[in-house]
């Protein structure tokens, strides 16, 4: 009988360090809450502490829905002016970066179709006939060399850009968060509200057509 | 060739690592003996690379700070854009500044002292209360006056219709002069003038004639009031501060049954 009241105790304190860990745990999954919570209430200095951790990020992302450094330049600041001001609606359920991610992937869609409409890739992108995959071949320097190498060279980057702009909007945004930001399927799932298994067969889609176009251009 | 198409479908999986170990065996195998297939997993794979080795993009070197433009626009000051005249560049250079600071100064003082030269005699509310001369001929009425109260002190005269002529001796202004320039008073509100004006009527069993708003926007009063009351008149409306008379305006009996009919006129 002398033990029972000793064995609450340890529950107790046992469940006080669960909790306290909890709360630590917690409050490291997001880092951001604090400075949205403090942006909202009007601190300059807590958004632009958010604008600087995620804006190369979210450049980086622009450029590759546009292609175009002036485009992403424009996308970029439109994505980060709508975050600024919806910030009252981040309810705090995901983290800040899901969020802000899920703006700009919206408004990277948006604007790629948009551009897309005005013909603004057809003059850009590179041309599938024949004579100008000869031509595309005359720019690799050497195809024997190390395939990685090879990759890393501007031409092949401008490839794979190019063939990034021929995907149609939902796989370009799957490509883009996995491939190039890399981001886990589960974040993938929760930045675009998809299940996992309809982000990894479009996944799969997307890169197989991407894979086709460098086979078509490097082979 | 449907065993290709099928693992064609599994790359994913196999390229994520994420097939189990029997599944991939079984790949694996594939792949070491079907040649089109083991190299079209390796340009899926080169892919995947080639994915997630493009260049990181990076933002302009002003990018932070055309954001925060677009983020928190400037309001417009008065206080900065009076700071940016005097910075040396790359607005105005600083002597500019300085001598559109005096000829603003100069201005706004010529501007306090002699607001009738800047703005002309008919600025501001005025009253303008023409002589009982006025009232034979209407179109007298219609004379704005070229002089203020500023340059008008009251007359510390006897006033009435039978008061002698002072003769320009006295320094009184004559008649003639008093027809062309109508004597001008300048009052702070058209409305207060008129109330001013009525409160003193009744002591002088004068009344309003006609109250009359002119298509120019002035205000024609016509006052009623025996003779004898005009000095009275006068007087009253001098210690209000309101207007100055001389005598030999009111010459003749110009209304009905002894009384003259006195023409005010409110200039805005």
């Amino acid at each position: 009988m002398a033990a029972f009241p000793e064995t609450i105790i340890w529950c107790l304190c046992l469940n006080i360090i669960s909790l306290l860990l909890v709360s630590v745990f917690n409050s490291n999954t997001d880092d951001d809450r604090q400075l949205v919570k403090d942006s909202v209430k009007g601190d300059r200095e807590a958004f632009n502490t958010l604008v600087e951790k995620y804006y190369k990020k979210i450049y980086n992302l622009a450029y590759r829905f546009v292609g175009d450094t002036e485009e992403a330049n424009d996308l970029a600041q439109e994505i980060f002016t709508a975050a600024f001001q919806n910030l009252k609606k981040f309810r705090g359920d995901a983290k800040f970066s899901t969020w802000l991610f899920q703006i700009a992937t919206n408004r990277g869609k948006n604007r790629f179709k948009y551009l897309k409409r005005r013909g603004y890739f057809a003059n850009r992108s590179m041309p599938d006939g024949d004579d100008d995959r000869d031509s595309s071949q005359r720019m690799i320097p050497d195809f024997s060399t190390n395939p990685e190498t090879l990759l890393a060279g501007k031409q092949v980057q401008k490839i794979v850009q190019d063939a990034i702009n021929e995907l149609d909007p939902d796989h370009k945004e799957i490509v883009i968060l996995r491939d190039i930001e890399g981001f886990s399927y589960d974040e993938i799932a929760q930045i675009l509200n998809l299940p996992e298994g309809t982000t990894k067969s479009r996944l799969h889609r997307a890169r197989m057509v991407v894979k086709e176009k460098l086979k078509k251009v490097l082979s | 060739m449907k065993q290709c198409e099928q693992i064609n479908d599994l790359y994913l999986e196999l390229h994520d690592g994420g097939l189990d170990q029997e599944m991939g065996a079984s790949l694996k195998s594939h792949l070491g003996a079907c040649p089109t297939c083991r190299d079209d997993f390796m340009w899926y794979g080169l892919t995947v690379k080639a994915l997630s080795n493009l260049e990181e993009m990076s933002p302009p070197p002003n990018y932070l700070q055309q954001l925060n433009a677009k983020l928190y626009p400037e309001k417009f000051s008065i206080f900065d854009y009076f700071k940016q005249i005097f910075t040396a560049t790359p607005y105005l250079p600083l002597p500019i500044g300085i001598s559109a600071l005096a000829v603003v100064a100069v201005t706004a003082g010529m501007l306090i002292k002699y607001p009738e030269r800047i703005f002309g005699p008919g600025a501001g509310n005025q009253v303008a209360m023409t002589s009982p001369a006025a009232a034979v001929n209407p179109q007298m009425a219609n004379i704005v006056s070229t002089r203020a109260i500023s340059n008008i002190r009251p007359f510390p005269v006897a006033y009435g219709p039978s008061a002698p002529t002072a003769g320009n001796e006295s320094g009184f202004p004559s008649v003639a002069q008093m027809m062309d320039n109508n004597l001008l008073v300048k009052s702070a509100r058209v409305d207060e003038a008129i109330e001013s004006l009525k409160r003193v009527l009744p002591n002088l069993r004068g009344k309003l004639v006609e109250n009359k708003l002119q298509p120019t926007g002035e205000t024609v009063l016509a006052v009623s009031i025996p003779q004898q009351a005009y000095a009275g008149l006068t007087s009253e409306l001098v210690n209000l501060g309101a207007v100055s008379v001389r005598p030999e305006t009111f010459t003749g009996n110009n209304g009905a049954g002894g009384d003259v009919l006195l023409y005010i006129k409110f200039v805005r």
